[in-house]
């Protein structure tokens, strides 16, 4: 475990680094598979929607290994204090990444159904808005992941508070949608994909703030999950005195 | 101080001798180790205050305070040689029947001081009983195990009296229903995990207030380990318990509460809860993860 002494069985350092390695790995994978997805509906590229389908079954065996070895950790080793904060945390961490990968896999299937399936053409309103919060999300998650990989509960906290402006995004690109309705009705085919697509987005960044305060619960053992952000940086995280 | 068991123990002058000294290197040492968390309860059965114990020149046990709470099972864990055993023998002065053993401090049982001169030893280790490691039948019947203690210390006038005491201590025990039909039967015939119930069984005959148990599973099974566990959360209900324990897995099962010893420390202390899953010592996240930095 980084930053602490050695533990006396090696094999079960060895194998909380492997578990460790795996989530960010899979981490990498959902992190490409967004881009993609987003890619994707923006160049119309049917072919690069169909490759994130297709490797979605890869994010799906990686959950799989992934139950395995917390399973195994849990049975042969009794972790305790920070050693079983790491695995629920990476364990949880894993949910969230593979909800990721389903958010990819239904932008790249909304791509699909409308430029394969109905010959229908995205309407360039949906490919800014997107690709300006896919930018915010893949920034969220990539700092996520480098929290978990080193531990850093300052970083994660950070995305855990990007969180609550992304929320404020949302909502500024949900009422902005609304006005194409309002315009023209037939523009609700297009503002519904469009909906599709950010709330997904808005969903990797939410799954990001999570694997945020996954990393706060395994360094510092106090779970934000119902801590409003700008709590974070007010002291509630430091240590209580012995 | 006298080494024998059951003698009327005199506070020796030896053991005041130079406590102003011993204070103070004591607390020059500790330092170190100040006490995580909270070492007091509300309402202690035994409340230890300033505790020290020396082997010798050796210093064993370094400026313990700890409270042990009425109806909670308190664990002890530690490294070996960390002082666990040492101090959980304080609490019934076993130490006393060690050569060249002193003990320092303050321990009060119900706020009577347990090393005033004036106290006899052998009313006190009925008070607070004693389960150890290797199970220790007397080569007698279950039945004489049992009514040893209540015969010795005028707790039964007859023998309907003491049959009711080896029947309760037993069925406390849960034993009740494996030997009831073979009381005359030797103790020593039973199984280990037998035979160590059959000694809570003593124990609990005396009608103590403290039941201290140093490894009471070390010798014994999975399965009698888990009958004995179980046991120790029944009998929480009625008495105090200490255990000392070198399995973290079994500290974890049974106590409400864990104090973590280090080289004569007391480290930290606290819910066993808090203690396995978010200590606040570092020395204790070392020790019970499994590193030693």
């Amino acid at each position: 475990m980084k930053g602490e002494g050695e533990h006396i069985l090696s094999r079960f350092d060895d194998e909380l680094e492997g578990f460790r390695a795996l989530a960010l790995n899979m981490g990498e994978v959902a992190l490409v598979q967004v881009q993609k997805a987003v890619g994707a509906l923006t160049s119309g590229d049917v072919q690069q929607a169909h490759y994130v389908c297709e490797r979605e079954t890869s994010i799906d065996q990686l959950d799989i290994e992934a139950q395995e070895r917390s399973i195994k950790l849990f049975a042969l080793h009794h972790p305790v204090a920070r050693d079983l904060r790491f695995i629920v945390a990476v364990s949880r961490s894993i949910t969230d990444l593979e909800r990721i990968g389903d958010e990819a896999e239904k932008i790249a299937k909304l791509v699909i159904e409308n430029f394969e399936n109905h010959h229908r053409f995205i309407d360039l309103i949906l490919f800014d808005a997107a690709e300006d919060l896919m930018s915010v999300v893949a920034d969220m998650l990539g700092r996520s992941l480098d929290a978990l990989e080193r531990e850093d509960v300052d970083l994660a906290v950070s995305v855990i508070q990007d969180a609550a402006k992304l929320d404020r995004n949302f909502d500024a690109a949900m009422r902005q949608l609304a006005t194409y309705i309002l315009e023209d009705v037939r523009n609700i085919r297009v503002v519904m994909d469009a909906v599709i697509v950010l709330k997904s987005l808005e969903r990797v960044g939410a799954h990001a703030a999570n694997i945020g305060e996954n990393v706060v619960l395994y360094v510092t053992g106090k779970d934000v999950r119902y801590i409003k952000a700008e709590h974070l940086s007010e002291g509630y995280l430091d240590p209580e005195p012995a | 101080m006298t080494n024998s068991v059951g003698n009327v123990a005199e506070m020796s002058d030896e053991v005041k001798v130079n406590q102003a000294d011993e204070a103070s290197h004591t607390k020059a040492l500790g330092d170190r180790f100040k006490t995580v968390g909270q070492v007091r309860v509300s309402e202690p059965r035994m409340r230890c205050t300033g505790v020290n114990v020396f082997y010798g020149n050796s210093h064993a046990i370094k400026d313990v305070d700890l409270d042990i709470g009425a109806n909670e099972v308190v664990a002890m864990i530690g490294p070996s040689g960390c002082g666990k055993s040492t101090f959980l023998r304080c609490l019934n002065r076993m130490n006393d029947t060690i050569d060249g053993c002193r003990v320092t401090g303050d321990i009060r049982l119900d706020d009577q001081d347990i090393y005033d001169k004036k106290l006899d030893v052998v009313p006190l280790r009925a008070r607070v009983g004693m389960v150890f490691q290797k199970p220790n039948p007397f080569p007698k019947s279950i039945y004489e195990n049992i009514a040893y203690g209540p015969r010795i210390h005028g707790m039964a006038a007859t023998r309907t009296e003491l049959d009711e005491y080896v029947e309760t201590s037993l069925r406390k025990a849960g034993l009740w229903d494996e030997v009831k039909d073979r009381l005359d039967k030797p103790g020593t015939g039973l199984s280990g995990g037998q035979q160590q119930r059959l000694c809570i069984a003593r124990a609990i005959a005396v009608s103590p207030e403290v039941i201290l148990m140093d490894e009471p599973c070390s010798a014994l099974d999975p399965i009698a380990t888990a009958r004995v566990e179980e046991l120790i959360d029944e009998l929480r209900a009625n008495y105090s318990i200490g255990i000392v324990t070198h399995s973290m897995q079994q500290a974890a099962r049974v106590s409400q509460r864990t104090a973590y010893f280090h080289l004569g420390n007391l480290v930290e202390v606290g819910e066993t809860t808090q203690i396995f899953t978010n200590p606040r010592h570092k020395l204790t996240e070392d020790y019970i993860t499994g590193r030693f930095g």
